[in-house]
């Protein structure tokens, strides 16, 4: 296993991974957020041929976490599944059923618009708005935190990249966490959903996935 | 000539006070015969007559003549533009009714409206404008094989501007699926280029042997006159060394536009285009109303006006870019000012071309430089006109993204047999060879969609039918396919529009991204400040602001042409050696002097390499002037190999003269190892080790996968797209690469890389070239004339053989 970041948010333990999840010890909890599982069945279907390996290798790398972590609840902050239902998703329950034991959890996405009878079949509860455990909560939209809403935030949905520029440039989008003041947007779980640049505000904090590794991305303070 | 209808043609054309060229006649007489061929022939000399009267004769020869019935096409006439199509419309109908002949001419394209094409179903036209495009949108249709069952003659026009290119083989694609069906003479017509006869090849590919041998090239001997003179300043010394900063001559500018009656000027960017457009009305107050800016971002209802204009000598000049290098000549045009290197000969004596239209009358054009070093280029251009000397077009090979394009249009009109369909593609020059391998490939990718778990696999696109016939009966994925045929891959589009909803244009989307609420950017001649984006438009409001971003779209930069490159260090041969012959030389005489006492000034058998220190830190310039593209593979090439001698990490910057390396470190080159640095050997292995190819294969990877139904464009602006179908081209790039790197579409980026963008020809010509120079290396203790160009206004890129993570960190560690 690649080493994970180790972070303490709200005097909880979690651990950063550089295959874009978060774990929480204390609660033998997995969250990931965005896995589009079925994306590339559903452009598949419309004759749009991309490889299926990236829904085999998303989904091996789901799986893999899972058993090396031993963990027992799995939470997916939102966009679980891409799109409508199709023979990809059928895999996944098939998959699902061999860890008879864990729990999923679903905080429903936009995307998220299987017939409830598919979250019944592969036993995923579903969670409309958010989820709170501690002083944690875990919601899809960071826009939609409620003013109300306690403690800090994990959030998806933006799928956000960092963009470092330097010298002659040179410019690289990665994947990253984005951890501002009161919430983190993860990075989307999926390998075929790439990285949208996102805007640092100052305090905030980004760590890059890059590949195996988990960098933290310190940027110059600018002089006011 | 045998027949009536060379005496009814000779008759009309006399009654209008017109006599055929023997081209012409030459031309009649090889269509009455039923031959095919090529047209050689400047525009403005009747090359249309030339094939179209061929036509009319043949008809008029027959012995039973059709009434005006519904039989189908006979004569498809294709066009790459659209503007072309109106006038061409015009001329043929105006000649048919006064001849009398009862055929239709009809148009078909992006720009026919629903009703008119009803109308062509219902009823089609006997001669038929169209451009490559829309044929193939014929060809997805159910009842092709009946609409051209009478075709006789398939003409393309401008064949000069389609044979290098992707539209090129779809218009030979289509003539295969002619051919396939029945005999058709095939004519092309083309401007003068280096490779004729292999234009011609390509063109008549499919036809059968015994045709191919009897087709012939026919040239007019008719020759535009072409005058050239260059705009300089009164100082050279004043002038500055580089950057986009002809403005300073635009006094001069408006002085040509006085003088002559209409004026086009011609300017490589759009960005570019829009600062001159209000630099010219600033000084020129008098022009306001008599100047227009038309540039291929404008509405095309506002250029079709200022097109209109042009005609009606309404226009005093226009500010255009490549948007008018073609299509119809305006008469009234008499004076072309080119401002900074049109890149190749062609480009120039095509735009010179666009003045002095009528037979007999001189072309007249004026070279603005946009800095000092431009004038060498007037003195080659000259050179390059009086010797003939004109680019070659090379012809595209296996574009399988353009073929699988073909194939699902045949698929969802009749439906193909691999079989027959293979026959007819291998008999094009692209497809030529084709292996039975990768026609496999081919079919495998579009009827099961590449590698998958065929137990959890629902792909789908093309089926295949109880009698093997090839089909997509998805109503959807067929319309998605329509939008989708053609090989000219835009970027993103979006609207610009005005608060009361008037139109003014499309802007790429990249551009508009980077704009917050109250920037002020230049579109279309006026200063707009960007509101907001609504409804998938940006919504503006006129801006009183001075300053503003011109926008800078991308694809403007063309790489100097080899032939250009090769005249330009024939030129600066000259300058080495003092002579009173070539004016642009003597006004550069100050300019040339400071080199000299620099640096050096290289001969036609040397390459000049400066190696300078700045506080920036090391530089080496090269001066191969090979041309953006060669510079930028030979400048990875040597970086590479330098950092093999000594591990460090360049910043490359790079123009069409020459190219930099930048490192924080001492340079190891030396009079010893730097023959070395330039070998042949081991090219391809050092490049795709050195050059980014993987980024650059991804930016090819765009059109590819876009041509090759992979990603789907849909309109510019569009709303409406499918649901949960939406993913960039980079991202889906990134996952072939990474879970199916051997697709055939991904393997032609890759080549598309080495072949057309690095030009891996052009490179290891040079390469041999440097290798029988002699290489001088100086060591100036300033930046020279000749490197500042390089220096100040070029393309930069960085290579790097770090590890990502390394390169992370040292990126951080000097973010800016």
């Amino acid at each position: 296993m690649n080493k994970p970041f180790y972070i303490e948010i709200c005097k909880q333990e979690l651990w950063l991974l550089p295959e874009k999840a978060v774990y929480w010890p204390a609660q033998k909890m997995l969250i990931i957020s965005d896995p589009h599982l079925g994306k590339a069945g559903h452009f598949r279907k419309s004759g749009i041929a991309i490889p299926q390996s990236v829904f085999l290798s998303d989904l091996q790398k789901l799986f893999t976490l899972i058993q090396n972590m031993q963990c027992e609840t799995l939470l997916v902050s939102g966009d679980f599944f891409h799109s409508v239902e199709n023979k990809e998703l059928e895999l996944f329950t098939k998959w699902r059923n061999d860890f008879p034991f864990l729990k999923i959890k679903l905080i429903m996405g936009n995307h998220d618009i299987l017939p409830k009878k598919s979250y019944v079949k592969a036993s995923i509860e579903c969670i409309q708005n958010s989820y709170q455990k501690e002083e944690l909560f875990f919601i899809h939209d960071c826009e939609k935190i409620s003013k109300e809403s306690t403690g800090y935030g994990f959030c998806g949905h933006i799928h956000p990249g960092v963009r470092i520029s330097s010298k002659a440039k040179q410019t690289l989008v990665l994947p990253c966490f984005h951890f501002t003041k009161k919430y983190c947007i993860m990075p989307a779980f999926s390998a075929f959903a790439g990285a949208v640049p996102v805007k640092k505000n100052d305090g905030d904090r980004i760590i890059a996935v890059a590949k195996n590794t988990l960098i933290e991305i310190i940027s110059k303070q600018t002089s006011r | 000539m045998p027949g009536p209808g060379y005496a009814i043609i000779l008759e009309w054309l006399h009654s209008n006070g017109l006599a055929p060229f023997p081209y012409q006649e030459e031309t009649w007489n090889a269509i009455v015969n039923g031959r095919s061929g090529l047209v050689n022939a400047p525009t403005g000399c009747g090359k249309t007559y030339s094939v179209f009267l061929g036509a009319l004769i043949q008809f008029l020869n027959e012995e039973k003549k059709e009434k005006n019935k519904k039989n189908g096409v006979r004569l498809i006439w294709i066009a790459p533009l659209r503007s072309l199509a109106k006038d061409l419309a015009r001329a043929m109908q105006e000649a048919l009714n006064e001849l009398k002949i009862p055929w239709r001419v009809g148009i078909r394209n992006g720009d026919t409206t629903t009703s008119e094409r009803q109308k062509q179903q219902r009823n089609m036209p006997q001669v038929l404008i169209i451009t490559p495009e829309s044929l193939h949108l014929l060809l997805a249709q159910k009842n092709y094989p009946e609409v051209f069952k009478n075709l006789k003659v398939t003409v393309i026009d401008e064949w000069h501007e389609l044979v290098g290119s992707k539209r090129g083989v779809q218009a030979t694609l289509a003539l295969s699926r002619f051919l396939g069906m029945h005999p058709v003479q095939i004519w092309g017509i083309s401007a003068t280029i280096g490779n004729l006869q292999e234009a011609k090849e390509v063109l008549l590919h499919s036809l059968p042997e015994k045709e191919k041998q009897v087709a012939k090239i026919i040239t007019t001997t008719l020759q535009k006159k072409i005058e050239v003179h260059s705009v300089y300043p009164d100082e050279i010394e004043k002038y500055p060394w580089a950057g986009h900063l002809g403005i300073k001559l635009a006094q001069k500018v408006v002085d040509i536009i006085d003088e002559n009656n209409t004026t086009l000027i011609f300017i490589n960017t759009r960005g570019m285009s829009e600062t001159w457009y209000q630099v010219i009305l600033q000084i020129a107050p008098h022009l306001a109303g008599a100047l227009a800016l038309h540039h291929g971002s404008i509405d095309r209802k506002l250029r079709e006006w200022i097109e209109e204009s042009l005609h009606t000598k309404k226009l005093k000049a226009v500010v255009c870019t490549a948007s008018l290098d073609l299509g119809v000549d305006f008469r009234p045009v008499d004076t072309i000012i080119q401002v900074g290197s049109p890149k190749g000969v062609a480009r120039f004596l095509q735009r010179a071309g666009r003045s002095g239209h009528a037979p007999g009358e001189i072309s007249k054009i004026y070279f603005v430089p946009t800095h000092s070093l431009e004038l060498i280029e007037v003195a080659a251009l000259k050179k390059a006109i009086e010797i003939n000397l004109i680019e070659s077009r090379t012809p595209r090979v296996l574009c399988f993204d353009v073929l699988i394009q073909y194939l699902c249009t045949l698929a969802i009109g009749e439906g193909f047999l691999p079989e027959n369909i293979f026959k007819e593609i291998k008999s094009t020059y692209c497809f030529e060879s084709i292996t039975d391998i990768e026609w496999q490939q081919v079919l495998a990718q579009i009827t099961n969609g590449g590698v998958a778990l065929r137990e959890y696999d629902e792909f789908k696109k093309i089926e295949i039918d109880d009698n093997g016939i090839y089909r997509i009966k998805n109503r959807q994925a067929a319309m998605r396919h329509r939008m989708n045929i053609g090989t000219i891959v835009s970027d993103s589009m979006i609207k610009v529009k005005l608060a009361n909803g008037k139109f003014l244009g499309v802007v790429e989307e990249w551009f508009i991204s980077r704009l917050s609420p109250g920037d002020v950017f230049t579109f279309a001649g006026r200063n707009l400040e960007f509101v907001k984006i609504k409804d998938m438009a940006v919504q503006v409001k006129p801006s009183s602001s001075k300053k503003s971003i011109v926008p800078s779209w991308n694809g403007g930069r063309m790489p100097l042409s080899a032939n250009l490159g090769l005249l330009l260090r024939e030129t600066l041969n000259k300058a080495s050696i003092p002579s009173d012959s070539e004016t642009e030389l003597n006004i550069l005489a100050p300019l040339l002097n400071l080199q000299k006492e620099l640096s050096h000034i290289p001969t036609a058998g040397e390459l000049l390499i400066e190696y300078i220190r700045t506080k920036d830190g090391y530089h080496l310039f090269v001066y191969p002037f090979e041309g953006r593209l060669v510079h930028e593979a030979m400048a990875s090439l040597l970086a590479s190999r330098i950092s093999k001698i000594k591990s460090m990490t360049f910043s490359l910057a790079m123009n069409d003269y020459s190219f930099e390396l930048l490192s924080d470190q001492p340079i190891p080159i030396n009079e010893k190892n730097i023959y070395g640095l330039f070998s042949e050997d081991n090219l391809i292995t050092d490049i795709q080790g050195s050059v980014n190819a993987n980024e650059m294969a991804m930016r090819k990877f765009r059109e590819v996968a876009t041509i090759g139904g992979l990603v789907f464009q849909g309109f510019p602006g569009e709303q409406k797209k499918a649901r949960h179908l939406q993913a960039s081209t980079s991202l889906i790039y990134k996952v072939f690469e990474e879970y199916e790197p051997d697709n055939i579409l991904i393997r032609q980026a890759y080549q598309e890389v080495f072949f057309e963008q690095m030009e891996e020809e052009r490179l290891r010509a040079a390469l041999q070239r440097i290798q029988h120079s002699k290489i001088i290396i100086t060591t100036p203790d300033r930046l020279t004339p000749f490197c500042f160009p390089v220096k100040v206004d070029s393309m930069r890129e960085t290579i790097s053989s770090e590890q990502l993570e390394d390169r992370i960190q040292r990126m951080i560690a000097q973010q800016t």
